[in-house]
This record gives C-alpha cells, sequence and structure tokens, in this order.
C-alpha cells in the first residue's frame, strides 16, 4: 500500500505547475512594484514598492501545504519554486533557494504544530504572519536590513504581513476550496477532508 | 576550465558559502571586490553575451539603488526626514552630518546586493537548466521524480505565458476585470493548471517513467577535481580578502 505521506508524480507536477504560474504572476506584479520601486525611491522607502506583493512569493508553499496536507510540503513546494525560479533566470541566482527554505519554513511551521490537522482561516492566517516574520528576519541578516531605521522596518513588516494575510491567509484557502467544489482535486487531501467536513455538515445526504 | 563547465551543484553551494559569509561582514571594499571579480570572470572564463550581463545588471543596479537612498535617509540610529531634502543649501548641518554617517550605511546595503547579484549573475548565465537539474539529482539526490517534474512545469512555462494572456483578454472582452491577480483570472488559470499536471502525470506515467524505479541515464554529471579547486579557491580567497581588507 502506498504510504500516504509519499509524494506521488501528479502532486510534484501541481506544485511545479503552480509555481510558475505564480511566478508568471509575481513576473506581471513586479512591473507594478517596479513602478512604486521608481517613485518610491527619491523618499528612500524603494524597499516598500515591492512589499504588497511580497505574499505572492509564498504562495507556492501555501498552496503545497493547504491542498497536499503532508509532512515537507510547504517547504518542498518553496523549494520547488525557487529551483524553477532560478532557471528562469533570476539574477539572484542559487540565493533564491536560501530564501526558498526559509519561506517554506515559515509556512509550514505552524501546520506542522497543528499536526496537518488544522487548516482553518485562522491558521493560515497564522501561518502568513510567522512566514513573513521569519523572511523578515531573513532579510535583516541577509540583506542587512538590520541596518535601517526601526519605524521603516516596522512599516515594511506590516505591509508584507497585510499582503502575505490577503493571498496566502485568505485567497489560498478560498481559491482551493473553490476548486474542490469544482470537483478538481479529487485524490488529493484537502478534497477529502472537505468531503468529510460537508457530509458532518450534513449539506451533502 | 570555462565557468560552463563548473559543476552547478558546487558552484551553487560555493555560492551559498560566499553569500553566508558575505552577511556577515559589513566591508563595502569586499562587497565592491566580489562584484567587480564576478564581473571580471565573466568576461574571461565564460562565452556569456555581454549584452545578457547587462540585461541583469540593470534590475540589480535598479535595486541596488533603491538601497543606497533607503540607507541614506534611513540609517539606524540617523534617520532624516525627507522634508529636510528639499533644498541642499538650507540643508542644516545636522541634515548633513547625518547624511555623511548614513553613506556608510547606505554603500554597505547598496554594494552588498550588487555583490550577492554578481554571483547571481555568474550563477544565472552559465548554469544550463538541464545540467543543473541532472546534477541536482546525481550530486544532491534530488529524487528523479522531483527532477523531472521541475524540468516538465519549466518547459511549460511558456504555454503557461500565452495562456494567461488569453485568458485575460477573454475576461476583457467581457468588459469584466482581466488583472492578473484578480480572483477570476487566478481561478481559471488555477483549473487549468490542475489539469495539465494531471495530464502531464498520466502523459508521463504512460511513457513508462516511474520515478521510484531504478533507471539508467544517459550523461550523469560528476564532480571533477577542478571543480573542487574553483570552490576552495573562491571561498578561500574570500576569507583572504576579509583578513586582508578587515571586517
Amino acid at each position: 500500500m502506498q504510504n500516504v505521506n509519499e509524494w506521488k508524480l501528479k502532486d510534484v507536477l501541481l506544485i511545479a505547475i503552480l509555481a510558475v504560474l505564480f511566478g508568471v504572476v509575481y513576473l506581471g506584479c513586479t512591473y507594478m512594484g517596479g513602478i512604486l520601486y521608481g517613485a518610491l525611491t527619491p523618499l528612500g522607502m524603494a524597499s516598500l514598492g515591492y512589499e504588497p506583493f511580497y505574499g505572492i512569493y509564498f504562495i507556492a508553499g501555501a498552496f503545497g501545504v493547504f491542498i497536499l496536507r503532508k509532512p515537507g510540503s510547504g517547504i518542498i513546494a518553496e523549494l520547488l519554486a525557487a529551483i524553477l525560479e532560478c532557471l528562469m533566470g533570476n539574477y539572484f541566482g542559487p540565493i533564491i533557494i536560501l530564501s526558498g527554505i526559509v519561506q517554506g519554513l515559515g509556512i509550514e511551521l505552524i501546520i506542522m504544530f497543528r499536526r496537518y490537522k488544522d487548516f482553518s482561516y485562522g491558521t493560515m492566517i497564522l501561518a502568513s504572519v510567522i512566514c513573513s516574520v521569519f523572511t523578515m528576519i531573513y532579510n535583516l541578516v541577509i540583506s542587512g536590513y538590520n541596518q535601517i531605521a526601526v519605524p521603516v522596518l516596522a512599516l515594511m513588516m506590516v505591509v508584507r504581513i497585510v499582503s502575505a494575510i490577503i493571498f496566502d491567509g485568505l485567497l489560498v484557502p478560498v481559491l482551493s476550496m473553490k476548486l474542490v467544489k469544482a470537483g478538481l482535486l479529487k485524490g488529493y487531501a484537502v478534497s477529502e477532508e472537505m468531503q468529510v467536513e460537508i457530509d458532518d455538515m450534513g449539506i451533502v445526504s | 576550465m570555462k565557468l560552463e563547465k563548473w559543476n552547478p551543484s558546487v558552484k551553487m553551494v560555493t555560492i551559498l558559502i560566499c553569500v553566508l559569509i558575505l552577511s556577515f561582514q559589513y566591508n563595502t571594499v569586499l562587497n565592491t571586490t566580489v562584484f567587480a571579480v564576478m564581473l571580471l570572470s565573466l568576461f574571461f572564463f565564460s562565452e556569456v553575451n555581454p549584452g545578457k550581463v547587462a540585461a541583469l545588471l540593470v534590475p540589480a543596479g535598479f535595486a541596488a539603488l533603491g538601497l543606497f537612498v533607503m540607507g541614506l535617509y534611513y540609517a539606524k540610529g540617523s534617520s532624516i526626514p525627507v522634508k529636510a531634502m528639499a533644498d541642499v543649501d538650507m540643508m542644516p548641518y545636522m541634515v548633513r552630518a547625518a547624511l555623511s554617517t548614513n553613506l556608510h550605511t547606505a554603500l554597505q546595503l547598496a554594494t552588498r546586493l550588487l555583490a550577492y547579484a554578481g554571483m547571481g549573475i555568474v550563477f544565472a548565465l552559465t548554469t544550463d537548466g538541464e545540467y543543473f537539474v541532472r546534477s541536482l539529482m546525481h550530486q544532491c539526490h534530488l529524487p528523479p521524480k522531483f527532477a523531472y517534474g521541475i524540468l516538465a512545469a519549466f518547459y511549460l512555462m511558456p504555454f503557461m505565458a500565452r495562456e494567461l494572456k488569453n485568458v485575460q483578454l477573454s475576461f476583457r472582452v467581457r468588459n469584466m476585470c482581466g488583472n492578473a491577480l484578480h480572483p477570476n483570472v487566478l481561478f481559471t488559470m488555477l483549473v487549468n493548471s490542475v489539469r495539465w499536471s494531471e495530464s502531464e502525470a498520466m502523459a508521463m506515467e504512460s511513457k513508462g517513467f516511474c520515478g521510484a524505479a531504478k533507471r539508467t541515464y544517459c550523461e550523469i554529471p560528476e564532480i571533477h577535481p577542478a571543480d573542487v579547486i574553483i570552490a576552495v579557491l573562491c571561498i578561500g580567497s574570500m576569507v583572504a580578502g576579509i583578513f586582508i581588507l578587515g571586517s
């Protein structure tokens, strides 16, 4: 019998394709972010320009863990996304892999502590907040943000958290549930668990 | 040896070690030296087209400029209100003093980003994607299921970008919002993604692909002594640079 925690080829492909999809979406957003970045540069707040879209960075991990619900799914999903980003020729190269691990860990940590059983909005929002904090710690060390004034960092942190909550805490569960209702995620843990919830509520006879 | 021949996994690990070392250094000269050495190594030890280097340097330079101005205004301990910057002649002495202190931080932030970008650009432009994934499979023990999954998704990318444009257009012709982040557009693309992943998995399995079985490979990337020597040289010269230039 196949281990439920084992990754099937279609799981890998789903996560990899989602990572590419959000890579393409993110690329579109970087144009918007670029305009904001340019506009904010003379004010010394350039890095704030990308913060509203920061939640999209974590979306592959959030989708991975929400749909597959198996140990390591968030981290592996982010790693796949980071390797794909490397293949797309990102100018940070393999450094992206380092941030991918941090993002995956940030998204998965609270879900891991809740033993992959609680995927409520509250948990996903908490996961988004933790992920934002983890990435900011990463920025403090790796990007040298520890040299920046605390109020500016606090503002960036707030915008990043709001972005992560919107994209990962709310949009990911909403879109995943719509996919389940459309009957597209049959065979994935999210679909099976949602079916149990629907049956428990007596909606489906 | 050309940089293109350097084993990608060894190259990746070397760059990551160098990044970790640099992240604990606050040395503008070291950062600038790393950036310059990376660019020079691209010109002397690779076959990269200079135009491609320039194309990646523009966004990296733009990002560095943003960080530079940010460091200049908002370095820890001596932030300057933007309105005080409006008139340089009328700029109070305090502002000018803070600016000169902040200049050091600003340069550190910007040059660190450039050093990272230099290393990243070396990797991005001298590494063949397929060779990298094959190397990850053989040197970093990435399971074949993941390696081929990554490649399958990667080659689907141009098709997905085209499909995203079609979906956006189809919403717009119906006078609906076609923004890529609009839930309707995202949902349609997600539906497509789930279907593609299932079809592609089925196609790969029907051609006999099985991630678990032992398989043969037409070419196996290997680690040669030269790969390790270059890695040791890179890390060694960075450590030597720290001692010579002081932290």
